[in-house]
């Protein structure tokens, strides 16, 4: 197994967690996501609330699919892939037109999307893509010590990326107080 | 398994800890800062001029020195993300004739970049009075960054007031701003 082979598997599960993650904030304050949609990305709120479920339901669908390995893992793979990209280019779009963009992306606080989140899913995008360009034959012949190995790992990256804009406020800012 | 594997885990978990620590470390200083913040005034101290800042024009125009500005002045500190702000924008244009007719000049003071502070007063006369600073020296000025926040400094460069727009000094400022605009209207 290479290094390559063993960082698409980490990156996978990275997303794999991340989705989860997302679904679950989602799912556990509905009502701010749902009113979020509306407010900012001017969603009808009749059509906001068949969607905010919808979009929790599809990121754990996803999520756990990323973690069966195989075609599974492809298909879900292309999956994430695509979603991340049109979640990010709709917030980026809304970051560069308008002053306040909420999205409770994670079930976050009621805070604005800031450029350094935008930066995070980029870098979300770039490692699925990476895990994807790699194929199902990465995680080939892994033994299960490996596996927990590119877990543990994969959790370090989804903890890093999705709390990404408050260790870069607090590195950058923690002295002035702006945190 | 290789052994580039078991130097890519091994690097990426030094990392992760080498951030832990590092972010550890910025928690005590975010910590620190919000123990002394809470002596911190919201404002520079009243009845002293205030710190020297020179501020840049959102538009073209030569660089301004805030605590010699030659007229009485209302300085304002907005942010872009504070809801509140946009609701207030309005208003504030409002005055910007009577304050002319009183002699006094009114600068809304930010950190943000133009970019931003330009998408945020889009289509108001504040753009022509938006003046930009570094973050240091915004604190200067507004230690507690807190907004909406108004400073009323005297053509001496003194500070006569400041607090949160609302408060009871802003409330009678409102005050005198009608009363010019009904002398106005009245002429």
């Amino acid at each position: 197994m290479t290094a390559a082979a063993f960082l698409a598997v980490a990156l996978r599960m990275t997303a794999a967690l991340l989705l989860l993650a997302a679904g679950w904030g989602k799912w556990r304050t509905p009502g701010q996501f749902r009113d979020n949609l509306s407010a900012t990305f001017g969603v009808k709120p009749r059509l906001a609330a068949v969607l905010a479920p919808g979009i929790a339901a599809a990121e754990a669908v996803l999520g756990f699919g990323l973690f069966a390995g195989g075609a599974a893992s492809q298909a879900a793979l292309a999956g994430a892939l695509l979603m991340f990209a049109v979640f990010t280019a709709v917030v980026a779009w809304k970051y560069a037109t308008e002053d306040i963009v909420k999205c409770s992306c994670f079930g976050d606080a009621d805070r604005s999307v800031s450029g350094f989140d935008l930066v995070r899913n980029f870098a979300i995008i770039c490692g699925i893509a990476f895990s994807l360009a790699l194929g199902s034959s990465a995680s080939f012949g892994m033994s299960w010590q490996a596996t927990i190995c590119a877990c543990g790992v994969a959790t370090l990256f989804a903890v890093v990326l999705a709390y990404f804009h408050e260790i870069v406020m607090l590195l950058l800012y923690a002295k002035e107080g702006v945190v | 398994m290789e052994i580039g594997v078991l130097y890519l885990v091994l690097g990426v978990l030094a990392f992760g800890v080498a951030l832990s620590l590092r972010l550890s470390l910025a928690a005590v200083d975010a910590a620190r800062h919000l123990a002394a913040a809470r002596e911190r005034q919201a404002t520079p101290p009243p009845g002293e001029v205030i710190p020297a800042v020179m501020a840049r024009p959102l538009q073209a125009g030569p660089r301004k020195h805030l605590a010699g500005l030659g007229m009485p002045s209302v300085l304002l500190f907005l942010s872009s993300t504070c809801p509140k702000c946009r609701q207030k924008l309005p208003e504030l244009a409002g005055y910007l004739p009577q304050l002319e007719a009183a002699g006094l000049e009114l600068w809304l003071v930010s950190r943000e970049p133009a970019w931003r502070l330009r998408r945020f007063l889009r289509g108001s006369p504040l753009a022509q009075h938006a003046l930009r600073v570094s973050m240091r020296e915004y604190k200067e000025l507004n230690p507690t960054m807190g907004s909406p926040l108004y400073l009323f400094v005297d053509e001496a460069g003194v500070l006569q007031a400041g607090g949160m727009i609302g408060d009871e000094n802003w409330q009678s400022f409102q005050e005198q701003m009608r009363e010019i605009e009904e002398t106005r209207e009245a002429a």
